[in-house]
């Protein structure tokens, strides 16, 4: 409620106080706090209902020029009810990368197989991390639904408008990614577990572990861009670039397969893979990496997120 | 400008006196009764925002359509608001004016 009673007040900031503006405000006031309620003791969650009441509000501007009244000319400036409309807190801070976290370390153990061993499957370690990153992913997910995430500022209207047409159009693709991500894995898994070897030796199989991982690799970061979207919208939807989300995800990315390599460092010199490894593999990443972060920079040029 | 309409507001833009006349035809009534009643009417169709309802209101009173008066409701002031005669023929005009596009556009619509 007092997110609403904020709104209201900075939609009236500036506003000459008379009789008229003032019967406008308190019928205002009375009316969101009725739909807040209502929607309330329909169900809704806090949060639920102060989006949907603030959503529907519409523009303050439009009944003041009917009423013939316009704003002070230094509050034009300084009214702006814009910022974070969900609370970040540490388990959200955890939580919340581990499904694109999960997915990367899908890929790169299969990449990792697929180089070394020409086999398309994953260890068992790697098989339950994954599963322990889905599980606290899919906990934090009902966590969010059941609305456990504090609101805390408010977003404009045209803000709130976009975040709800960017939740809509995101969530068919997360929908399919998370889909096709969890048939990879069961995939991967089965393989994994009932010991059958799928060898990509014959020339003609190498191209089929390549698309896979290619998909892969395209879901993945379709995954991380969602989410990047995602946490920014809540937050600062100005501040979101293509570049940062690539910077996260090379570090996530970089330090996956860092940690996996880290017994890469005892190889013997001469060992071939070690040889592989360090001329081979890992300048590769590096180079891809370094890559996809300077043309995600060069693409923020073309692609005007969020900005205003 | 709803993101969740399907109706044209070019069009909507044109009834929403009407609409809210059509709420106090049958009696007086306040702000967040009358854009409520809009919905169910129109069975969640159309969500009338806050401030076009308000504007709308502001416009109505002004012409001479609806008067107002302050009333208590559940313990809280509110602006009632009730239709006058001059609002009753503009709200009979607007229905004619309906009719008439509406046989009009049915005539291209297969």
């Amino acid at each position: 409620m007092d997110t609403i009673m904020n709104y209201i007040d900075s939609m009236f900031s500036g506003i000459p106080e008379n009789d008229a503006t003032r019967r406008l405000r308190d019928d205002i006031t009375a009316n969101m706090t009725d739909k807040y309620e209502e929607l309330v003791s329909d169900g809704k969650s806090e949060n639920e209902a102060v989006g949907t009441v603030i959503s529907e509000f519409g523009n303050i501007d439009e009944v003041l020029s009917e009423m013939g009244i316009s704003r002070t000319a230094k509050a034009k400036k300084t009214a702006s009810p814009v910022r974070v409309f969900v609370k970040r807190n540490i388990v959200s801070l955890i939580a919340r990368p581990a499904a694109p976290v999960a997915l990367m370390i899908l890929l790169y153990r299969l990449i990792d197989d697929w180089y070394w061993e020409f086999r398309f499957g994953i260890d068992k370690t790697s098989i339950a991390l994954i599963i322990i990153c889905f599980a606290a992913y899919s906990i934090y997910a009902l966590l969010r639904k059941a609305g456990k995430e504090k609101a805390s500022v408010l977003l404009t209207d045209e803000d709130m408008e976009r975040l709800k047409a960017h939740q809509a159009k995101n969530k068919k693709i997360s929908e399919l990614v998370g889909t096709a991500g969890a048939i990879v894995l069961a995939v991967t898994i089965v393989l994994s577990v009932t010991g059958v070897q799928i060898i990509w030796y014959p020339a003609g199989s190498r191209l089929f572990a390549r698309i896979i991982i290619l998909f892969m690799g395209f879901m993945v970061f379709m995954r991380n861009y969602h989410d990047c979207l995602d946490i920014y919208m809540g937050r600062e939807p100005g501040q979101f670039t293509v570049f940062k989300c690539t910077v996260r995800f090379s570090i996530y990315w970089l330090t996956i397969a860092g940690l996996y390599n880290i017994r890469a460092i005892n190889m013997l010199d001469g060992d071939p893979r070690f040889e592989l490894f360090m001329y081979q593999f890992l300048p590769v990443t590096l180079l891809i990496t370094l890559a996809a972060v300077f043309v995600s920079y060069v693409a923020d040029s073309f692609i005007k997120f969020g900005k205003r | 400008m709803g993101g969740e309409n399907l109706i044209s507001s070019d069009i909507i833009r044109g009834y929403t006196d009407t609409m809210i006349l059509f709420t106090v035809l049958d009696g007086d009534s306040y702000g967040y009764e009358m854009s409520k009643r809009i919905k169910e009417i129109t069975g969640g169709s159309y969500v009338m925002k806050e401030t076009t309802l308000y504007s709308a209101l502001t416009r109505l009173e002004k012409n001479g359509s609806i008067t107002s008066y302050s009333g208590m409701h559940d313990g809280r002031k509110r602006t009632y608001y009730s239709i006058t005669e001059a609002g009753r023929a503009c709200y009979a005009a607007k229905c004619g004016e309906w009719e008439l596009t509406k046989k009009v556009i049915d005539s291209f619509i297969k």
